[in-house]
This record gives structure tokens, C-alpha cells and sequence, in this order.
């Protein structure tokens, strides 16, 4: 295993190459990065100039919302986005290809790609974040940073598991893209908004089954002091727990999926 | 002498959702979960020495590919014994991932935007291949399939036939012991098969390296392999020498003739009309009793023959014919 | 006709075969009307002069949104099949075959419509009709306006998702422009939030876009929320219809061209 994760920089690096040859990518893609996130916190604008506050959330408790999530998930798009992209590769058989390679086929395949478009969006969420930040008054000490760290590398995690599992189920179904697609779907919807204002089954829904509400919305209720408003005041702390079960099972399922493996034939 | 590759009653079944017939066919499928087993390979047995060309020859969905992945290790068996150079496959596949060279003819594992040599530092890289061996093969390389012709091209610009040769440099460069082809002439135009066949002798003698070529170009299997095996719907059908296979079992070639002007009936000792339209005639003979350039030569001088070529039999029709059971099928080991 | 009817019944083929799919997207759909009802609940009762128009007819629209989106996911398909065959090369297989391109992704995406409007947006219609307060249109004749324009509005949609399949032919798709492009369509559709609560600059600019015509537009109708002449208004979608439609004959031509010239 040692042997793999030493060739990861290898692969990325071949990975890097190919994607320059693709130059005009960056530009649009830079400039795709720009209305996607615009489109977002307009809609959110839209609502907030109507309401005033979601659920008792204001304009720049959302943004930072938006913004913290954003951090997680760019860093996610950069190393681990393509993990969309797995039922493909064993649909298509190229799956094949790595396990008849001496090295870790899950390294072979996280070494396939890298998306720095993620990047663009760091840069943005990182200025949302700031003002948020300074328009709410905020002064955090030295532990809320650090939880703040903590958090958003939980929420990075819970990103990269929820992925891991829906890809690996593909070693099962052989397509997983309708699970990606909606997975994405709610999560595009919980991350901007506090999920509250979707009604109680659904926060059961984005807490317990889904548990995307972890990256962002539980830990940001404790560094804002809404917690209280919660069934479970301390909800928030628990998301490193959460990020290491759900790696844990993201693994199993992995290895489960791998094991029992029928690549498509014929 | 313990053989490199050995397969023992081995057989691989696979669950298919059941299509069901009938009434609300399609609702009750939508609802079910019922599976049924397909067999893909069916108690196959054969072994393979080292140094051996060998010929695994079927139609499609016999079982090639499906016997091919669990030597590999890729598939595990349902039943059945295999060894490859003393491995269990499905159990030690990263072991012998390092001392076997794969090539599946319709991907190619290298990567796509960048130049070939790239791929090939980082395969260096992957089964840690020591300087001296790497640079002592891409010499190889350049010598048996012009690699340094197109070694700096990104494989997405490479015709099939450079990237088939990208992908047997590949395979090699780590000099494995075994070297498992799976349909890689497929699509690659005339010259290019010549040349990959050129390149298996020449490997054949500069390495003695043991190879499995799947494949249903009969013609890749007589230039390149002096034993075939044939396998239709996951069974063994022949194992043997090729050389026995043509002449006991395919002795019978078609030749096709196109005349310039319409012509009535024809006659031509030693072959049997199957066709004749007036324009094209096909007539079956066997090349044991006369010669392809004899029967030319005779039509020629007594028709107005426009255009002729000559038919190999199709692997299939052989294959069809083993199994309906009109070709005999010694079965050699 | 035949070719049609072909499609149809492969595109339900399809939905046995990755059973699946198919369940994940019915119940993550019942979960979107769900919160979109809550949602809309939960906001009118902080708020409830800002919708300008009551509650009922509120989560009418927002859950009807949920409802037309398998529907309207349809039309854009299309676009994600050609970039797909430009990008496994396999186009010109298409290309080849004895029709017509744009009739072919026409009927082809047909079927693909058939399936989810009778598998998931029914099923969708009478579930919410059922438990979350959705209502029937008021009068008999808005219904069969709604559905004029729902039609309208998918052939506009279509058209449109064929243009941006047909100019990926010629450019490189690039997954973040398609996120890009597919919030923008989203947004200035109407489908989550009524396009009259937009502030007035971004409601000018997204007027003029042809996305309200695909969920805005019927969606209003649906409710009632029509100033000024029904007929007027299914004209102006049935102008655009058109209108697309030629437009992608011209880009048709143009890319035709293209290809024979650079081979693709």
C-alpha cells in the first residue's frame, strides 16, 4: 500500500500534464466557476431580500453557510471529484486495467485525474468567507478556529465518503450516476440553506440517512451560537465522529464492492 | 516440467436479472429481484508451458475474455482449479501482476493526452523496472516497432496500429513471463497485423516469452501460434496443434470470382459451386486435392474473369461446424 | 412514426433494466416536493405578503417545479447524449444512419419523455396531490392552457439543449460550464422561485431569456397567475417555438459543414 501511495504523486502529476493540454478549459471553466456561484447566492439573495431571514438565519449567517461548505467541497473537487466518474470506468472495463497492475487500484484510480478548477472556487469561497465573517461581527478564539479547522476537514471527509460509497455501489449496479446526480442535488440545496426551512423529514433526512448537514450546518450552529435552537445542542461536535464512520464504511463498502467484482464482459 | 498456466474443470457463472416473459412483463420486472446464473465458462481444463504461443480462438461471448480475467485474477472462479507461475490468480493478483503483461485490444492503458514515453517512464515507475532493463527494451522497442517514430506523439493522435504497438511496448517493458493478448488486432488494418505478427516471432525468439492470444483473426492465429484452442459457448471444443487444425479441419477454401460479362453455367474440376448469379460465382474446393493459383490460372484462361480473391474459412463457420458435429475434433493434448 | 414508437419502447426498456435508477429518482423526488412544501409553509408563515398570492397556490408552484423538473430534464438529456457520443466518438455512428439527426434525437428523447412523465412526474402529481396540498387548476380551460405550454415549453427546451448538443460538436465541453449553464437554466427559469420575486435589474435581464418560457411561464398558467391574455401568452412560447427551431436548422447547417470539412 505504501508502495501505491508513493506512486500518487506520479500519477497526478501525469495527470496535470494531460489536463494542460487543454487550455482553453481553464478560462471557461474559470469563468463557469464565476456564474455557478453567482446563480447560487442570488437565489439567495432573492430569498433573503423577500424574508429577511430563513429560520431565523440572516443574509451573511448564510453566506458563511455557503462559504464554509464551499471550502470543504473545493478541495473535494479538486482530488477526489471523479469519484463520480468510477461506474464509468468500470463499465467501460478500464477498471480492468488497474487491478492487473502491481499497485493499489483505488490509488490508480484517485490518480486519474485532477480538477484544479476546484481551486477558482477556493478563492471565492475564501472572500465569502471573510466577509462574512467581518460583516457579522464576528472575533473567534483560538478554539473555535480550531474547530473551524477540525470542521471543515470533517466536512471534507464527509464529502469524499458519501462519494466513495455511491461509487463503489457501481461495483454492484454498474451505474451510480442517478445516486451521484441526486446526491448532488440535495446537497447543492442543504449546503446553502439552513436546513431548516425543508421541514422536520427532511433535516431527518440530510442528518441521519444522507448526513450531509454535518458539513456545514451542525458545526456553524455551535461557532454561531444557534445551537440551542437544536433537539441536540451539541449536534456539531460530532462531525469529525461522523466523518471517521462514514470513511469507515466508504472503506468496507469499497473493499466489499471490489471483492465482489464482476467487471462486464463480452 | 511444471507448466506456467494451469486451468483444472475451471468454470465461471454469472447472476443475471431475470427478464421475465409474459403479462406485465415489464412491471414485474421493474418489481423484482430475482436473479438467474449464466454460465460464461464451463469446466475448462487445459495447461501451458513455458515458452508456448498459444492460440485461444471463439466467437463472440464464448468465454475468451471471461477466462483471460481469471487468469489475470480480475474474475474470481465459481468453480475449478487455475494456476498462473504458481499463483493462485484471484488471491496473489498484485504478485502476479508484476510478472505478467496484459493487453486488451479495444483500451489502452496508457494515458491519453500525454506522449507515449510518458506512459511509459511512469509504468518504470509502477513495477519498478531498473534503468538497465528499461532502457535495454525501449531499445527493443525501437528496433521491432519503430517506437522511436512516434514514442513523443500523445496517444490520442496515434493511429490504431501505433497505439497497438504503444500498448505491446507497454505490456513488455517490465519483461514479463507471460504475455495475455486479448483481441488486440481488432480494427488494425492489414499492414499493421503483419507487422504484430512479425513482432510475436521475433519476440518468441529474442525472449521465450509464453503467450495466450485471444482472438477470432483465424489468420493471427496460423501465423503467430503453433497450438490453438477453441472455445464456444465456455467449452473446449479443440485443443491442438494448428497445423493439424487446418488441414484436418478446415481444409476447404472459397474462391470468389467476378466476371465481366454475365455468364452461364461453369464448370471447374475439384470444387463444388456454392453460388452463381451470372456476375459472381463462389466455389468451395479443398486446398489439400488443388491449389488456389491452379484453379486461377484455369478460370482465367477459360473465362472472362474480371476479379478473384480467396476465402479463408471463417473461425466461426469452423467452429459451427465442430459443433454441429461434421468436423471431427481430435482432441490432443 | 415507427422510428418513434421504437424509441419510446426502447427508452422504457431502459428504465427496467437499471431498476435502480429509477426507484433513487422517484423517492428523492417525493423528498423534494416535500421540502419545497415545507419550505414555502414555513416562509409564508414568516412573511406572508411577499408571495403575493396565497399559500395554496404558493406550494402549488414550488412543488409543480418538482413536478415538471423529470419532464424538462428530458429536453436537456439531449444535449448530454451528443457531447457524450463527441466524447466516446462514436457520433458518426449516428450520423450515419438513414434519418434525419434532428428528427433522430427528437423521437429518441421522445421515448425518454414518455417514460418519466408517466413514471415519475404522475406518480409525483397524484402523490402531492394527495398528501401536500396540491391543487387542480381553477378553471377547466387553464388546465389544457397548462398543458399547450407545458409542450411549448419543452419543444423551446429542447431546441435549445439540441443547439448546445450540436455546438459541443465543434468546441470541448468542459463539466464546469455545463454546471455553469445548467444553474443558469435553472435560475432564470422559474423553477424554484417565481420570476416576479426577482429585484427589478436581475428580473429585466432574466426576462429576456427563453428559460421562463420552460417552467415559468406553464407554471403560472397553472396557478392562475396571468395578467393579460392566456392566448397571448401560449403565442409568444409558440413564436419562440419556432422561432428555435429555425434557428437550429441554421446551426444544424453550419456544423454539418464543419464536420464533413474537418472529419470530425
Amino acid at each position: 500500500m505504501l508502495d501505491s501511495l508513493r506512486l500518487y504523486p506520479k500519477f497526478i502529476e501525469i495527470a496535470i500534464r494531460s489536463r494542460m493540454q487543454y487550455r482553453s478549459d481553464f478560462l471557461v471553466g474559470i469563468f463557469g466557476v464565476i456564474i455557478l456561484n453567482f446563480v447560487n447566492l442570488s437565489l439567495i439573495s432573492i430569498l433573503i431580500g423577500r424574508f429577511q431571514a430563513l429560520a431565523g438565519w440572516r443574509f451573511w449567517e448564510i453566506v458563511m453557510l455557503y462559504a464554509m461548505w464551499l471550502l470543504s467541497h473545493s478541495v473535494y473537487a479538486v482530488f477526489f471529484w471523479h469519484l463520480v466518474l468510477l461506474d464509468e470506468d468500470i463499465l467501460h472495463g478500464r477498471f480492468d486495467q488497474y487491478l492487473v497492475r502491481p499497485c493499489n487500484p483505488l490509488i490508480q484510480f484517485l490518480g486519474r485525474e485532477i480538477n484544479y478548477m476546484g481551486v477558482a472556487d477556493i478563492i471565492f469561497a475564501t472572500t465569502a468567507f471573510s466577509l462574512a465573517y467581518s460583516n457579522l461581527d464576528l472575533r473567534w478564539l483560538f478554539s473555535q478556529w480550531a474547530f473551524f479547522a477540525l470542521a471543515l476537514l470533517a466536512g471534507l471527509v464527509i464529502e469524499i465518503s458519501i462519494s466513495w460509497i455511491i461509487g463503489s455501489i457501481s461495483f454492484w449496479t454498474g451505474r451510480s450516476r442517478a445516486l451521484f446526480s441526486i446526491s448532488i442535488r440535495f446537497s447543492v440545496l442543504s449546503q446553502q440553506y439552513p436546513i431548516d426551512i425543508f421541514g422536520y423529514w427532511y433535516r431527518v433526512f440530510v442528518t441521519g440517512f444522507l448526513p450531509i448537514a454535518f458539513m456545514n450546518y451542525y458545526p456553524l450552529t455551535i461557532l454561531l451560537g444557534k445551537q440551542n435552537a437544536l433537539e441536540i445542542p451539541r449536534l456539531g461536535l460530532f462531525s469529525p465522529l461522523v466523518a471517521l464512520v462514514l470513511l469507515l464504511i466508504g472503506w468496507l463498502v469499497w473493499k466489499k464492492g471490489l471483492a465482489g467484482y464482476t467487471s462486464s464482459g463480452n | 516440467m511444471t507448466p506456467i498456466i494451469q486451468v483444472q474443470s475451471l468454470t465461471k457463472q454469472f447472476r443475471v436479472p431475470v427478464r421475465h416473459k409474459g403479462r406485465f412483463s415489464a412491471i414485474r420486472t421493474l418489481f423484482s429481484l430475482e436473479r438467474e446464473a449464466k454460465t460464461a465458462v464451463d469446466n475448462i481444463s487445459f495447461t501451458i508451458q513455458k515458452g508456448d504461443m498459444v492460440g485461444y480462438v471463439g466467437p463472440n461471448g464464448a468465454g475468451k475474455s471471461t477466462t483471460i480475467k481469471m487468469l489475470t485474477g480480475i474474475l474470481l472462479p465459481t468453480s475449478g482449479r487455475v494456476e498462473v507461475l504458481e499463483f493462485t490468480p484471484h488471491q496473489q493478483r498484485q504478485q502476479l501482476a508484476r510478472r505478467i503483461g496484459v493487453v486488451f485490444g479495444q483500451k489502452t492503458q496508457l494515458w491519453w493526452d500525454v506522449p507515449v514515453i510518458e506512459s511509459l517512464r511512469l509504468l518504470k515507475e509502477i513495477y519498478k523496472i531498473p534503468a538497465a532493463t528499461y532502457n535495454a527494451n525501449l531499445e527493443l522497442f525501437n528496433d521491432l516497432l519503430d517506437l522511436h517514430e512516434f514514442q513523443h506523439t500523445p496517444v490520442r493522435q496515434l493511429s490504431l496500429g501505433q497505439r497497438m504497438r504503444s500498448d505491446l511496448a507497454a505490456a513488455l517493458l517490465h519483461n514479463p513471463d507471460i504475455l495475455l493478448l486479448d483481441e488486440p488486432t481488432i480494427g488494425v488494418d492489414v499492414v499493421a497485423k503483419e507487422h504484430f505478427r512479425n513482432f510475436m516471432h521475433q519476440l518468441n525468439r529474442e525472449r521465450q516469452v509464453t503467450v495466450l492470444l485471444t482472438t477470432h483473426d483465424m489468420t493471427d492465429i496460423e501465423k503467430v501460434c503453433e497450438r490453438m484452442i477453441i472455445i464456444d459457448h465456455g467449452r473446449i471444443i479443440y485443443d491442438g496443434l494448428v497445423a493439424s487444425m487446418k488441414e484436418q479441419l478446415a481444409p476447404h477454401r472459397t474462391l470468389v470470382v467476378d466476371f465481366t460479362q454475365t455468364v452461364g453455367a461453369i464448370e471447374l474440376d475439384h470444387t463444388e459451386l456454392v453460388t452463381h448469379d451470372g456476375h459472381q460465382a463462389r466455389f468451395r474446393f479443398d486446398r489439400r486435392q488443388i491449389s488456389a493459383s491452379q484453379l486461377i490460372t484455369e478460370l482465367a484462361a477459360r473465362y472472362p474473369v474480371k476479379d478473384i480473391s480467396v476465402e479463408d474459412p471463417e473461425i466461426e463457420a469452423i467452429v459451427r461446424e465442430i459443433y454441429e458435429g461434421t468436423l471431427q475434433t481430435p482432441k490432443e493434448t | 412514426m415507427r422510428v418513434t414508437l421504437a424509441f419510446i419502447r426502447a427508452a422504457f426498456y431502459n428504465t427496467y433494466i437499471y431498476r435502480l435508477d429509477f426507484w433513487i429518482r422517484f423517492l428523492s423526488g417525493i423528498i423534494m416536493m416535500y421540502a419545497t412544501y415545507s419550505l414555502w409553509n414555513i416562509l409564508y408563515l414568516q412573511n406572508p405578503g411577499a408571495f403575493g398570492m396565497n399559500r395554496v397556490q404558493m406550494i402549488t408552484y414550488g412543488v409543480l417545479g418538482v413536478i415538471m423538473y423529470p419532464i424538462m430534464d428530458s429536453a436537456m438529456f439531449v444535449q448530454y447524449y451528443i457531447a457524450e457520443q463527441v466524447r466516446q466518438g462514436t457520433l458518426e455512428m449516428d450520423l450515419m444512419k438513414p434519418l434525419n439527426f434532428i428528427f433522430h434525437m427528437f423521437s429518441r428523447h421522445l421515448g425518454i419523455l414518455c417514460v418519466l412523465a408517466l413514471m415519475q412526474s404522475l406518480p409525483a402529481f397524484l402523490i402531492a396531490a394527495l398528501f401536500l396540498e396540491f391543487r387542480l387548476p381553477a378553471t377547466p380551460e387553464l388546465a389544457l392552457a397548462f398543458v399547450i405550454s407545458l409542450l411549448l415549453g419543452y419543444l423551446i427546451f429542447f431546441a435549445i439543449s439540441l443547439m448546445m448538443g450540436m455546438l459541443s460538436i465543434i468546441t470541448l465541453k468542459i463539466d464546469s460550464f455545463d454546471w455553469a449553464y445548467d444553474s443558469l437554466v435553472r435560475f432564470s427559469s422559474g423553477q424554484f422561485v417565481p420570476l416576479w420575486m426577482f429585484p427589478p435589474l436581475l428580473g429585466a435581464i432574466v426576462a429576456f431569456l427563453p428559460f421562463k418560457q420552460v417552467f415559468f411561464v406553464p407554471m403560472s398558467i397553472y396557478i392562475g397567475a396571468v395578467e393579460g391574455s392566456l392566448a397571448m401568452l401560449l403565442f409568444s412560447q409558440a413564436i419562440w417555438a419556432i422561432g428555435l427551431y429555425g434557428v437550429v436548422q441554421i446551426v444544424w447547417l453550419r456544423v454539418q459543414r464543419r464536420i464533413t470539412v474537418q472529419g470530425g
